[in-house]
């Protein structure tokens, strides 16, 4: 089989005095100008910054060295501690359910039905709202006096009177709700696509060694759908470790600081008390162990997916 | 030959595609043509200056103000066209939430950026500014006879006046003041036999008579809970009305004193009781709507709320409520329990026109521009002495002007923090009153933690 890079070296033994061309080198040149503008330039700045005490209200905004001091700072914060709490419960609640949910709807759906597409698009419609938005529309859902979700309980006669989100028990599980109630369909049209690849001679052997649906769903199609099950979580954790939106405009962290994850932590230090050399820290620390962790966690994976 | 054609060709395609990419980044170049804009303009008006009169003195220079949402700025933005009129001056007013504001103002000073000349901002932020030379003093503009004809010190009321100066030089013109009083339905009152309350023991007995006697229908009292800020604004009238204080003589925080847990308990107590639900959020503006839809029969909240109860576009109470003084709780108090808020405008020290950034400022405080306002928004809270007295205002807000006008006499200027660090200062304490709310944290706890940290970490004393 020929292929670019044997063509190539075809066309060079072909013709020996040819150089081998750097044209690819050029094309590459903007995009790798803006990859170190936009990326390692401010990567390395804010490296430096978490070096320095910077605190826009002191000092006319001048830095200061500070050494490893931020650091130091974080390790024994509590407030920290409890952001990272707050985002560990965010992202595992959050992605469990979406994972079971994904799961169980997909299965069910996992049939010839008229109108299959057009419940495919309905599905994909949360997914399109801006996080903003959802924010905002599921707050006014929530709302005491005014919500919806208030109404139709006290409707049913299970008391209206509930405040979700300024209930410490309450509000981050309100949350993640909003984020699963978002972000289900993801999972559920991800596992669709790999059930729907699954090919029709293992069915057929199936139904001819007589398997129940059950030991259908528990034999063939569960197994089949694990890698992709992986891959959507480890996806979906980097995402909700991300979320900043709806928390910011639910509840902006509150009660206290029960929906305070390390995001708007973060947020608070940096753009509330101005103290922006420990800010860059949060960020630094937590981006340093999610990465870790990940890499490890999808080697881990891979590992096994390649195995089986 | 084809090699060398196809060399430059390759290279003319890299160009273009560099090009392309920072056509994108496009957005940033935008603003910074913007600000070249105004210097080109500035330089022209500048040979103008010393020979033309003090209204062609400033045209087509371009002033850019940072507003809080605030009827103040809806009425300046309904008038910017007179005022670019009058003087030429280009105006750009970007009108902001109250709790974004100073982030925003922040991150532009501290960037030496020149993107606003004008921040309408609240006084607690001022000492900051002025300590870490945000801001320029205005005592040589109020006496230059070239650009102070809208400018007339005397008719600011005093209190507001003196709040806006720090260490004797003046640094904001008051575009807006208030203090805080209690609202309650008289009504309501009247119905249900009870008396104005003027200690904090007779407002809770109050409010629970309300409630008793309205089946829950109504709430005895709504107040803001929201964290932060509003939180704070609220409690703090409870602090200093339970005879506590901010700060000691040494400037440390004192607020995990046996006043101030007593008046965050009975803070606590007093909204889970008898408050409505989802107090936990209200702001300035659901707490106002809860008392004007007739949800509660008392508030206590800032004197602008007066207006929009006795507008009849907004509330269902018209005429039906009552303006009193806050209550105390103790006879030992170390400063009024009503606040003085003040917010001014003040002058970025990076403005590339200081003076015509004075005549803005000092136009949009003057009587005129005030008594307009009064007709285009409900805003009584206005800093003008002459605009108070003026006819519109006394048949729009004479009913509770009085309470308004005593409520400011007493007020307390210290009512808020106002150190540097005031922004982190109320964002713990309002943190540590929402856990107290949700019921996390008892009072005492909450507050002897805040006060260590806040001691320890942000003031460093």
């Amino acid at each position: 089989m020929v292929d670019a890079n044997n063509a190539q070296n075809a066309v060079l033994m072909n013709n020996p005095g040819r150089k081998k061309s750097k044209i690819h080198l050029y094309f590459l040149l903007p995009s790798l100008i803006t990859i170190i503008v936009i990326m390692i330039v401010p990567f390395f700045y804010s490296l430096y910054i978490t070096l320095h005490n910077a605190n826009l209200l002191e000092n006319g905004g001048r830095f200061t060295f500070n050494g490893l001091g931020n650091f130091i700072s974080f390790f024994q914060d509590e407030r920290a501690l409890n952001a990272i709490a707050v985002t560990l419960k965010f992202v595992l609640g959050a992605v469990a359910l979406e994972a079971l949910l994904g799961i169980a709807i997909s299965l069910f759906l996992d049939r010839n039905f008229k109108g299959k597409s057009i419940v495919r698009s309905i599905l994909i419609v949360p997914m399109f709202m801006t996080p903003v938005v959802t924010g905002l529309v599921w707050r006014t859902f929530y709302d005491p006096t005014a919500g919806i979700l208030n109404f139709i309980l006290g409707v049913l006669g299970l008391g209206n009177r509930y405040d979700w989100l300024g209930n410490t028990f309450s509000a981050l599980p309100s949350i993640i709700m909003v984020d699963v109630w978002q972000w289900t369909p993801f999972m559920v049209l991800l596992f669709m696509a790999s059930l729907d690849s699954i090919s029709g001679d293992i069915y057929e052997a199936a139904y001819v060694a007589g398997a129940s649906e059950f030991q259908l769903i528990k034999y063939v199609k569960l197994p089949l759908l694990v890698p992709t099950v992986f891959i959507a979580i480890v996806l979906r954790m980097i995402d909700c470790i991300k979320a900043f939106d709806i928390i910011y405009v639910m509840t902006k962290g509150g009660p206290g600081l029960a929906t305070e994850t390390i995001n708007m932590y973060a947020y608070t230090v940096g753009f509330n008390f101005f103290r922006i050399g420990y800010a860059t820290t949060i960020a630094f620390v937590f981006t340093f162990c999610i990465t870790t962790l990940l890499s490890f966690i999808v080697s881990k994976l891979l590992n096994r997916v390649n195995t089986n | 030959m084809i090699k060398k054609f196809k060399k430059v060709i390759s290279i003319i395609v890299c160009v273009l595609l560099s090009i392309a990419m920072l056509g994108g980044c496009g957005g940033g170049a935008g603003k910074t043509a913007g600000d070249e804009g105004t210097k080109a303009s500035a330089g022209e008006t500048k040979a103008e200056q010393t020979q033309e009169q003090p209204k062609d003195k400033f045209k087509g220079v371009k002033i850019n103000a940072l507003l809080e949402g605030h009827p103040t700025s809806n009425a300046l933005k309904q008038l910017e066209a007179e005022f670019e009129k009058e003087t030429g001056i280009d105006l750009n007013l970007e009108i902001v939430p109250y709790n974004e504001l100073p982030q925003k103002a922040l991150l532009g000073f501290s960037q030496k950026s020149d993107r606003y000349d004008v921040i309408f901002n609240d006084r607690v932020y001022m000492p900051g500014y002025v300590e870490n030379d945000y801001i320029i003093p205005l005592d040589d503009f109020v006496k230059n006879d070239e650009i102070n004809k809208y400018c007339d010190l005397n008719d600011f009321v005093e209190q507001y006046l003196n709040a806006c100066k720090y260490k004797d030089k003046l640094y904001g013109l008051p575009v807006y003041g208030e203090s805080t009083f209690l609202m309650y339905r008289k009504d309501l009152f009247e119905e249900y036999g009870i008396k104005v309350p003027q200690t904090m023991d007779e407002m809770v007995e109050a409010a629970k008579t309300v409630k008793e006697k309205s089946n829950g229908k109504i709430y005895g009292i709504t107040l803001r809970g929201q964290q932060g800020i509003h939180a704070v604004y609220i409690w703090a009238g409870f602090l200093w009305g339970f005879g506590g204080r901010w700060f000691d003589e040494n400037g440390r925080l004192d607020i995990a004193t046996p006043e101030a847990i007593k008046a965050t308990e009975y803070y606590v107590n007093l909204l889970t009781n008898y408050g409505p639900p989802g107090f936990s959020n209200f702001g300035w503006q659901e707490n106002r709507l809860a008392f004007q839809q007739g949800n509660a029969a008392m508030t206590f909240d800032a004197t602008v709320n007066g207006a929009y109860n006795e507008d009849p576009k907004e509330s269902s109470i018209v005429g039906k409520v009552g303006y009193a003084p806050v209550p105390t709780g103790t006879d030992k108090l170390q400063g009024g329990q009503c606040s003085l808020a003040v917010h001014g405008l003040y002058i970025s020290k990076f403005s590339k026109n200081p003076e015509a950034a004075f005549m803005f400022a000092s136009w949009a405080t003057g009587k005129d521009v005030q008594t307009k306002s009064l007709n285009i928004e409900a805003n009584c809270g206005i800093s003008s002495k002459s605009a108070m007295e003026s006819e519109e205002f006394n048949q729009k807000y004479g009913s509770f002007k009085d309470g308004m006008l005593e409520a400011i006499k007493n007020g307390n200027v210290d009512y808020l923090p106002s150190v540097p660090q005031s922004s982190e200062i109320i964002e713990k304490v309002g943190t540590a009153l929402s856990q107290c709310l949700a019921g996390t944290k008892t009072p005492k706890d909450a507050l002897t933690e805040v006060n260590e940290d806040i001691n320890k970490n942000v003031l460093k004393k």
